[in-house]
């Protein structure tokens, strides 16, 4: 059997949400979205990009938990922190490089996208990217993937000197082996 | 030797899930050996507590009301042998005293007389006594009220610790 895949594509976001609306429909979180729409550069373009958990294979949420809260399963995914021992510290929200975990005053916990683990975990797609009209949020075989787009799917991140490699694929350039991101130049512009 | 040390604190407390809930043999084995001195040292505590009660005597009878003081019926409330001891003596009939520790032989709330039944009530969860002799009838409570045992002289209603409480 074919493994599937989660392949993101920001560059095809269109910005309607239905990402977001699909994921609050989940019955183990409803009514709250784990994914964030970002707006790129909002007085310059209309381009926005979906946020999901990008399930690092060795993800520093779960690294700098203090209460021992955040596991990974078998399969890679990277789950929302365990409700009965997280103590909303949000140590995890400040030190995802991709600035995925949400933390929850109502429920003093941090939630995050863990993939539909409850759908994923039995062969379905999960909710957003079951419902994304453009594609942007895409799971399916890395062979279909190669078969239908001429990007390059990336999962290997540079932050400075530090490397992160992800379950989650980004759609690149075809050029491009990795992505490289200098933290200090991007704040420099903010 | 930072590096060692980082190495245990990982082992501690790995991501992986299915290394969280691992528990290993010598976890299992440790947790047994814990439980059962924690079971031993609770039990030989209550053995030597009952132990040094009996070794430090028994207490002396004591009188706690006057026989007209309660009439047929009614209900005295008094702590015997400590403070922290509290009893119920009853009037069943004119002749007939009977008294009880008040805590409910399920939770320990305090059990309350109901003259019309003759049956002491226990309002926390229902639990009923007999008045006559103090045995559960409905309820929680499987074992009957401590009872005290009771005689009556010069008038007055003396109480000491019954045969089955000195034991």
């Amino acid at each position: 059997m074919m493994e599937y895949e989660f392949f993101i594509d920001p560059s095809r976001c269109i910005g309607c949400q239905a990402c977001v609306q699909a994921c609050m429909e989940c019955d183990t979180h409803r009514g709250r979205s784990m994914i964030h729409l970002e707006v790129i550069d909002r007085a310059a373009s209309t381009q926005t990009g979906p946020v999901v958990c990008m399930h690092c294979e060795d993800p520093a949420c779960a690294r700098v938990c203090p209460a021992d809260a955040i596991k990974q399963t078998e399969d890679g995914i990277v789950h929302s922190s365990i409700k009965s021992r997280c103590i909303g510290c949000s140590n995890c929200v400040l030190a995802c490089p991709f600035g995925v975990p949400h933390y929850i005053a109502e429920i003093d916990q941090m939630m995050k996208c863990d993939m539909c683990f409850d759908r994923t975990s039995i062969g379905k797609k999960p909710m957003c990217a079951t419902v994304c009209p453009s594609q942007a949020l895409y799971y399916g075989t890395a062979a279909d993937i190669q078969r239908l787009r001429p990007e390059r799917p990336i999962n290997e991140f540079r932050f400075g000197k530090q490397v992160v490699r992800t379950k989650v694929k980004i759609m690149s350039s075809p050029e491009s082996e990795r992505l490289e991101f200098d933290i200090l130049e991007v704040m420099a512009d903010v | 030797m930072s590096s060692r040390v980082d190495m245990r604190w990982k082992q501690d407390f790995p991501i992986p899930s299915q290394e969280d809930s691992y528990v290993t043999r010598r976890e299992f084995t440790k947790f047994l050996g814990l439980t059962s001195l924690a079971f031993f040292l609770g039990t030989f505590t209550a053995a030597a507590r009952k132990l040094w009660k009996r070794a430090a005597g028994t207490p002396a009878a004591v009188p706690v009301a006057h026989v007209d003081e309660i009439p047929v019926g009614a209900y005295k409330l008094f702590r015997y042998p400590t403070e922290n001891d509290p009893c119920i003596l009853l009037r069943l009939e004119q002749e007939q005293f009977a008294a009880f520790s008040q805590n409910c032989t399920h939770l320990a709330c305090p059990v309350h007389f109901n003259a019309a039944t003759r049956q002491l009530v226990c309002p926390c969860h229902k639990g009923f006594f007999s008045a006559q002799n103090g045995r559960p009838l409905s309820g929680p409570p499987r074992r009957g009220l401590a009872a005290v045992a009771i005689s009556i002289r010069r008038n007055q209603v003396w109480v000491e610790l019954s045969h089955e409480e000195r034991a």
